[in-house]
């Protein structure tokens, strides 16, 4: 943590510490209505910077929301059929979810690109069925109703704000800490040269399971957080559309710097919450708001923050030959 | 015991023939150079030893090891690396950080003690970083150090990825046409570099077309045409041979 603050000069600590401050302010300030959007919000980020280790290999899946799901219906139905506590729920869900990640990665080792992008899809489609119909264990289609508390005795909207909050700022702070690691730097060059970086001895499968794996670790855990919230879930709860929202962060923040899917996340999230006000107009704005950031920006806002410094910077560099 | 040993190697895709019972040696400390027309299987030969090919027939031993069948990134632990033909670099990585993430090998981290920031790791870490940083030095890449690799001009862009190469610790560094496209003033450098490679201790495999290169720098040189072994021998030899004269040498592809 110093380091970043070392890279940032410190500009950065006194905008933090004011957005902190203003967070945990929030549900004593606002409607209970706003204090719910920031858990989604909250949510919502973990799912886009888990979403970012895979994508960032090159590997575009289409299931993310199906480890979500995997994580909330495990914790549920530990805590409801065995009466476990929250605590071994929430582990269970983030772990069973990361070990069906690792192996759609292995399952799929040979495929490339757009194929791995179909099998993903497929995946999403079979679990989907799973939870359709294994009404035993799943309850259906009609879900599952009276989830315990994340912690008991304190079930309002505003313990559960600072305490999916604090999982937040956990899980940003561990995936700061990979992305600062050689292995983050060195799954984003598979992403950048595949056959390169084997070249230099980095086994790609391997390092794609791990991220998987890791990502999908995050975005159980942050199943197990919702169900346990919102206190009911059923399959209509991961819809195949959050899937594609979650990759529509990464794609409008961009992925080249740590924050990028954040910055997705929040935007977008608060454009989904206003535009139910706009009825059917939403769904044509955020259309609209995805191509403008293709065309325009490339490498999403990251990557507009990054061309507008270097056309700002003084600093012109003069190429030394060494010879 | 031979550093590297390619025994019959023999490459088909479907129907056609890219290798055929190629057989190639090296010792440490050689420099050797492997020639040929374009389209000789010469790239193709690099894709199997290498492991990104696996040979139709044929065994390829490293160190007196069977590495036929192993992946690229085994390989390249054991200390066989190659360079790319079309210039392969991270290319939205700054300079610094390619050579930084071509350290994976000497740096040794595990993912756990990594995130922890562990002091073992840190220290290993803090060596491969020493290494990455000599690189830099010895290849000439200090003034150029921050800039991102696909900013660089194309001689930069050549000397990067065999720095990159180099910040693997090979053993046996293939270097597959590392002076294309680059002007005497250029070649000259790499030349200087190759040697420098060498004095370290590292062999070097070549593959390359500049004849000034070839003859210049090789112990040994093979020559290869439709897949197969034309010619073997020391350079005054390969210049007399009247076969690799007829197949290849013919047209002369030096610049002054």
């Amino acid at each position: 943590m110093p380091n970043f603050i070392k890279k940032t000069g410190g500009k950065l600590v006194i905008p933090i510490v004011i957005i902190g401050g203003l967070l945990l302010a929030l549900p004593l300030l606002g409607r209970a209505y706003y204090t719910h959007i920031f858990i989604l919000i909250f949510l919502n980020i973990i799912l886009a910077m888990s979403y970012r280790l895979l994508y960032v290999t090159g590997l575009v899946s289409f299931c993310h929301v199906t480890f979500y799901a995997i994580g909330a219906y495990t914790s549920t139905i530990l805590a409801i059929k065995l009466g476990l506590p929250f605590g071994i729920c929430f582990l269970a869900g983030g772990i069973v979810a990361a070990i069906c990640a690792a192996f759609l990665i292995l399952a799929t080792s040979r495929a490339r690109g757009s194929y791995f992008f179909l099998i993903s899809f497929g995946f999403l489609g079979v679990m989907n069925t799973v939870f359709m119909q294994w009404r035993n264990l799943t309850g259906g289609s009609s879900g599952i109703t009276n989830i315990p508390p994340i912690i008991s005795g304190f079930d309002t909207v505003i313990y559960n704000y600072y305490i999916i909050f604090a999982f937040t700022i956990l899980a940003l702070i561990i995936m700061y800490l990979l992305d600062r690691s050689r292995f983050g730097a060195e799954i984003v060059a598979i992403g950048e040269a595949e056959d390169l970086a084997s070249t230099i001895g980095i086994n790609i499968v391997r390092h794609r399971v791990m991220a998987c794996a890791i990502g999908a670790l995050f975005a159980g855990f942050a199943g197990s957080l919702f169900a346990h919230y919102e206190g009911f879930i059923a399959p209509t709860s991961f819809p195949m559309w959050t899937t594609i929202y979650i990759l529509s962060w990464c794609v409008i923040g961009g992925v080249r710097k740590y924050w990028g899917p954040i910055v997705g996340a929040v935007l977008m999230t608060a454009i989904i919450e206003y535009g139910r006000m706009m009825g059917e107009w939403h769904a044509i704005f955020y259309a609209a708001v995805l191509l403008a950031v293709i065309m325009a920006m490339p490498n999403g806002i990251v990557g507009l923050v990054d061309s507008l410094r270097v056309r700002f910077s003084k600093r012109l560099t003069r190429v030394k030959k060494p010879y | 015991m031979e550093l590297l040993k390619a025994v019959k190697i023999t490459k088909y895709f479907g129907g056609l023939e890219a290798l055929k019972d190629l057989d190639l040696s090296m010792e440490s400390g050689e420099i050797a150079g492997l020639i040929g027309p374009n389209g000789a299987g010469k790239s193709t030969f690099f894709n199997v030893i290498s492991g990104v090919y696996k040979p139709t027939s044929g065994r390829v031993f490293f160190q007196g090891e069977d590495i036929t069948d192993m992946k690229t990134h085994t390989t390249a632990e054991k200390g066989l690396v190659r360079t790319f033909q079309a210039t392969r670099l991270f290319s939205d990585l700054s300079v610094n950080d390619n050579i930084y993430v071509a350290c994976h090998i000497p740096s040794k981290t595990n993912l756990i003690g990594d995130i922890l920031g562990l002091p073992l790791i840190k220290h290993r870490e803090g060596e491969a970083w020493q290494n990455a940083m000599d690189i830099v030095k010895m290849s000439g890449l200090e003034a150029v150090s921050q800039d991102l690799a696909r900013n660089l001009p194309h001689g930069y862009q050549r000397v990067l990825g065999m720095a990159i190469a180099l910040a693997a610790k090979p053993k046996l560094l293939c270097l597959d046409e590392p002076v294309t496209g680059m002007n005497g003033e250029e070649i000259r450098f790499m030349m200087g570099l190759i040697e420098k490679v060498r004095q370290q201790g590292i062999s070097i495999l070549l593959i390359e077309h500049t004849m000034k290169v070839v003859m210049g720098i090789c112990d040994r040189i093979t020559v290869i045409n439709f897949g197969r072994k034309i010619a073997e021998g020391k350079p005054d030899e390969i210049q007399g041979n009247e076969a690799v004269i007829e197949a290849y040498l013919g047209r002369s592809e030096d610049a002054p």
